[in-house]
């Protein structure tokens, strides 16, 4: 590739920069105007790192995810700018056949709903095998191994039973973990979790969650957990990016997102949760709506909902703040 | 794949009962459309082995024998050439099956695959596939065909050629509706996301789940193809005669109907019996090869 290697090579295996989005913007070209659904966005991934992409509806969570996929909804989507550096290399410069051999190969993702990500004229060893002949050009008798050792892997039991099996025989729980078999069987570094858990009940969730905290340690894959359940970020997440309106506003180890939220919009994400034996009469919520994405008001988007919105708020976006670290705020009040 | 010592391996060694197998057979019987099944197998026959099945010359001639009623020189009587009805109705499966086949395959294929590739694909392609499958369908079919077939002339093959793309563009219009639902399930996302390539997206995901659709609206077009054909036929411009054609036959008795019912009535027969034989098989068929219906 031409592409200038600016990047810092450190090719040590833990800790070591596996993802790097720098100044993403995805937008949506609409004959009403430009949505800004993603809208220079920047966050690193490290080797076997959990990172939190947090944020209401529509704040561009699920586009950004797509993005580094390069699978944006065409043609109304486009990536207008932008760098995706996995290892050494730019996603989004390369070749479609060659991001063809990233996709599902070293990054992999999880769809939201079981129920319809599997399709239901194969059966299971099928449909896990898919990937494993597709990336990793087995077949036969050792394709059906690797597919046994994904199954496995996800504890799902009787694996050799459930094998011929259709996806319509399978319960809930044991679909997502089909999806995730599906997603790991080919060692992927990166895994991109797309709110798994919002269509499982809470004891399946559990499993699930426990399930790959276990296997991101065994494998050390990384994973972006894209979710606005603040109590899986807590669980599963090492950092946590914020995302406001197509930005991120703040990005913090998950520790001091919970005890020091430095943006107004982080700390009322974190007032909305209900807490356990606290009685309130209403829950908090936070005022008025999130911005329309095709006229996103000037300076912060937040202010309009910020309970301490200044002069400047409307006139300026606020420059990036730096919380030492890696970490960051986008907010007039942090750089006072 | 089998494991030694695996808890799974005696669950599944267990031997099905006898008395349950034999339950499960009957059900399965009971749900097998088996009349139908018989009449197309013997369609099947006729159609392979007409000359041996058949006890008359289907084209030759008997004036003096004309209008004679079912017997057992003529198990069906003769028509107004004193043509037996019986070995002509034999004759005429081999055209109207094979017209049919041929249109389904043919125009059939086409509108499949123009269905879930523009479906699939989208954009300036499908817009295009669109507009003609609409252009098409808003055009009287049998009013073409007679236009058609008086300017080019009599034939079989000039009935297919007009008749393909009338059936192209139904199961193009219908199995791209199929296609845009399908491809908006997650599976198709899941898919795009594990680097499959387009075609290999519409090979393996769309098109196995169109399937059942496409069996069905195929047993449903073959019964259409026969009717059209049969219309075009008894309207004169469709199989050319002397050729034994189902629809052919219905036409020549029609003045005789009072005095002669055999000649329109066996063939009409004929026709009822393949058509209803065809969409009860479809049904059964499209309930068979859908996993989900499968095991209930």
């Amino acid at each position: 590739m031409g592409a200038p290697m600016v990047m810092d090579n450190r090719t040590t295996k833990n800790g070591s920069t596996l993802l790097r989005v720098e100044g993403l913007k995805t937008y949506f070209l609409q004959r009403s105007g430009v949505l800004k659904a993603v809208d220079g966005v920047s966050f690193t991934v490290k080797q076997g790192e959990s990172v939190g992409l947090v944020g209401e509806s529509g704040s561009g969570k699920t586009i950004t995810c797509l993005s580094l996929m390069r699978l944006v909804p065409k043609p109304a989507a486009r990536i207008v700018e932008g760098e995706v550096w996995f290892r050494d290399q730019n996603l989004l410069s390369l070749p479609e056949r060659e991001m063809r051999g990233y996709r599902g190969h070293k990054m992999a993702m999880i769809m939201q709903d079981p129920q319809t990500s599997l399709n239901p004229v194969y059966n299971i060893g099928n449909q896990v095998a898919e990937p494993v002949r597709l990336h990793l050009k087995e077949r036969g008798q050792k394709a059906l191994e690797r597919v046994l050792e994904a199954l496995k892997a996800v504890r799902i039991p009787n694996p050799e039973q459930r094998l011929g099996q259709f996806p319509h025989q399978f319960s809930g729980g044991m679909r997502q973990r089909v999806a995730a078999a599906m997603g790991l069987s080919t060692y992927p570094e990166l895994l991109i979790a797309d709110e798994p858990t919002t269509s499982l009940d809470v004891t399946i969730q559990a499993q699930f969650l426990a399930l790959i905290r276990e296997l991101q340690s065994e494998y050390g894959t990384s994973v972006i957990w894209v979710t606005h359940d603040l109590g899986l970020v807590a669980q599963m997440c090492d950092r946590v990016n914020v995302m406001y309106a197509g930005r991120i506003v703040e990005s913090a180890p998950v520790r001091n997102i919970y005890k020091e939220p430095q943006h107004p919009y982080t700390r009322a994400l974190l007032d909305s949760i209900p807490i356990m034996g606290v009685k309130r009469d209403k829950l908090y919520q936070i005022e008025g709506q999130p911005p329309d994405l095709r006229n996103i008001p000037q300076g912060c988007p937040f202010w309009p909902r910020c309970p301490s919105a200044m002069d400047i708020c409307h006139e300026e976006y606020p420059h990036r703040t730096s919380l030492g670290g890696d970490s960051f705020v986008h907010c007039w009040l942090a750089e006072k | 794949m089998a494991e030694t010592g695996h808890p799974t391996a005696v669950i599944q060694a267990q031997p099905v009962p006898l008395k349950r197998r034999l339950r499960n057979g009957a059900a399965a019987l009971r749900r097998t459309p088996l009349i139908p099944m018989m009449i197309l197998w013997m369609l099947l026959i006729c159609v392979a082995f007409a000359p041996l099945i058949a006890t008359h010359d289907p084209v030759k001639n008997e004036i003096s024998n004309n209008h004679a009623p079912p017997s057992t020189s003529n198990f069906l009587g003769t028509d107004t050439l004193g043509r037996d009805v019986f070995s002509r109705i034999i004759y005429g499966s081999r055209i109207s099956l094979a017209l049919s086949l041929l249109v389904i395959v043919i125009g059939g294929g086409t509108g499949i695959i123009l269905g879930t590739v523009t479906g699939y694909m989208g954009g300036l392609a499908d817009a295009l596939v669109q507009r003609a499958v609409e252009a098409i369908l808003a055009l009287p079919l049998i009013l073409v065909a007679l236009t058609f077939v008086f300017t080019f002339g009599f034939s079989f093959w000039n009935v297919i050629f007009i008749l393909c793309p009338f059936v192209a563009a139904r199961f193009a219009r219908i199995v791209r509706g199929e296609t845009l639902s399908i491809r908006e399930r997650d599976y198709v996302a899941v898919a795009k996301v594990m680097g499959a390539p387009t075609h290999q997206i519409v090979l393996k995901h769309i098109l196995p789940n169109v399937f059942n659709t496409v069996v069905v609206i195929s047993t449903l077009e073959v019964g259409h193809i026969i009717l059209v054909e049969s219309s075009l036929s008894f309207l004169g411009v469709g199989i050319p005669p002397p050729n034994p054609a189902w629809g052919l036959m219905v036409a020549d008795g029609r003045q005789y109907i009072t005095s002669a019912y055999w000649i329109t009535l066996f063939p009409g027969l004929a026709i009822l019996a393949t058509v209803l034989s065809l969409n009860l098989f479809g049904d059964w068929l499209r309930d068979t090869l859908d996993p989900r219906r499968r095991q209930l």
